[in-house]
């Protein structure tokens, strides 16, 4: 977890529903300004109700620096909008169309380690086919509607009917649903590296230590003379349990090893 | 385990009663990562893929210990049906299907 996580509640505000959320307590305007001041380069701050808001506004107005990020659960439309996004550089609040989770999941999601990877919210952009889906650490991502593509005898993608489910882990148009994993395996090139890199450290499969190594050396299949592609690709699917001494040979003097070693990639 | 169908949409088992845990639930949604075919179960923040093709959990993170025994129990006495709910929502990647390559 990156960004400290900042709370307003000012005096006799306190939420019930964020009382379990382990955050840093802002109680009053120096409190809030404390915190700004040591938490310049970024933060979380969270506003549970227009109190916060009021107190963050007095406190933080002609002050905002660096990467400062807030979510408000209260609805923060018109001037008030325009002045929390010139304090703030993100701002994700229930104003109208956007739809967050209900707050007592909020909170486990801010409090989760992998916030990042999981959703707090979701805003239709209906004149540009888009959704517009908040991540816990309050950024940003932008989906085409059309990816939520209808399958053969499924229900159709709602999008009047958005909404984040699951403890921010199930996007839903009404009885359509998608999984978060799967939208951000699509859109977020580095959670897909992320989830690739994972996926080959636990195949410890022979054919798992072939393909890190033959990728290691920059390889393709059809970089290993006397062994044909196809070969190779059923060797690391783990098709061909004991591969012909012979083949073995071939595939490790081309990856400059032992055979006996390969499988320790 | 108990499961139902969200019109014709993703599919939503209920794990509750094996372990009596109301924030449990194994789904198959609209839209999955497509390899390999698999149900999650999803516990509040935390969820595990599990491979209906090997019947193994596919995630390392977060542990596969935590994963109640009950629940594992109750996705693999159903496995039949749910093999089949997952060719029915993605028959271009049915349970019996070898993996692609993927290069």
């Amino acid at each position: 977890m990156s960004e400290p996580l900042l709370l307003v509640e000012p005096r006799g505000q306190a939420s019930r529903l964020l009382a379990s959320l382990e955050a840093e307590r802002l109680r009053s305007e120096s409190d809030v300004r404390d915190a700004l001041e040591r938490h310049r380069r970024r933060a979380i701050w969270v506003a549970p109700n227009a109190p916060a808001i009021r107190l963050l506004v007095a406190a933080l107005a002609g002050r905002s620096r660096g990467d400062q990020r807030l979510l408000s659960l209260e609805p923060a439309n018109g001037a008030r909008h325009g002045l929390l996004h010139a304090i703030f550089r993100f701002v994700v609040s229930a104003d109208e169309g956007v739809s967050l989770l209900p707050t007592d999941e909020l909170a486990d999601v801010l409090g989760s380690p992998h916030r990042e990877d999981l959703f707090v919210g979701a805003a239709i952009a209906t004149d540009d086919a888009a959704v517009v889906l908040y991540r816990g650490s309050l950024d940003p991502l932008v989906v085409p509607l059309a990816w939520f593509r209808v399958r053969h005898g499924g229900p159709r993608a709602d999008p009047s009917r958005l909404s984040v489910s699951d403890f921010g882990q199930t996007v839903r148009l009404g009885d359509y649903q998608a999984a978060t994993d799967a939208v951000l395996y699509e859109f977020d090139d580095a959670y897909r590296r992320r989830a690739k890199k994972r996926q080959i450290q636990q195949d410890r499969s022979f054919g798992g230590a072939l393909r890190r190594l033959r990728l290691q050396n920059g390889l393709y299949r059809t970089d290993f003379p006397g062994v044909t592609a196809k070969e190779i690709a059923r060797i690391e699917r783990g098709e061909v349990k004991k591969p012909h001494p012979r083949t073995l040979a071939a595939v490790a003097k081309r990856l400059g090893v032992r055979p006996e070693s390969i499988a320790s990639f | 385990m108990t499961a139902r169908r969200t019109r014709a949409g993703a599919l939503h088992a209920d794990p509750t009663r094996a372990v009596g845990e109301p924030r449990l639930e194994v789904k198959i949604r609209d839209r999955e990562r497509l390899e390999p075919p698999h149900v999650t179960i999803l516990h509040r923040t935390r969820a595990w893929r599990f491979d209906v093709r090997s019947e193994k959990l596919l995630d390392m993170e977060p542990d596969p210990n935590e994963v109640p025994g009950e629940v594992l129990d109750a996705v693999c006495a159903n496995l039949a049906p749910l093999r089949a709910e997952w060719d029915r929502m993605f028959p271009e990647n049915p349970v019996v299907s070898r993996e692609p390559d993927d290069e």
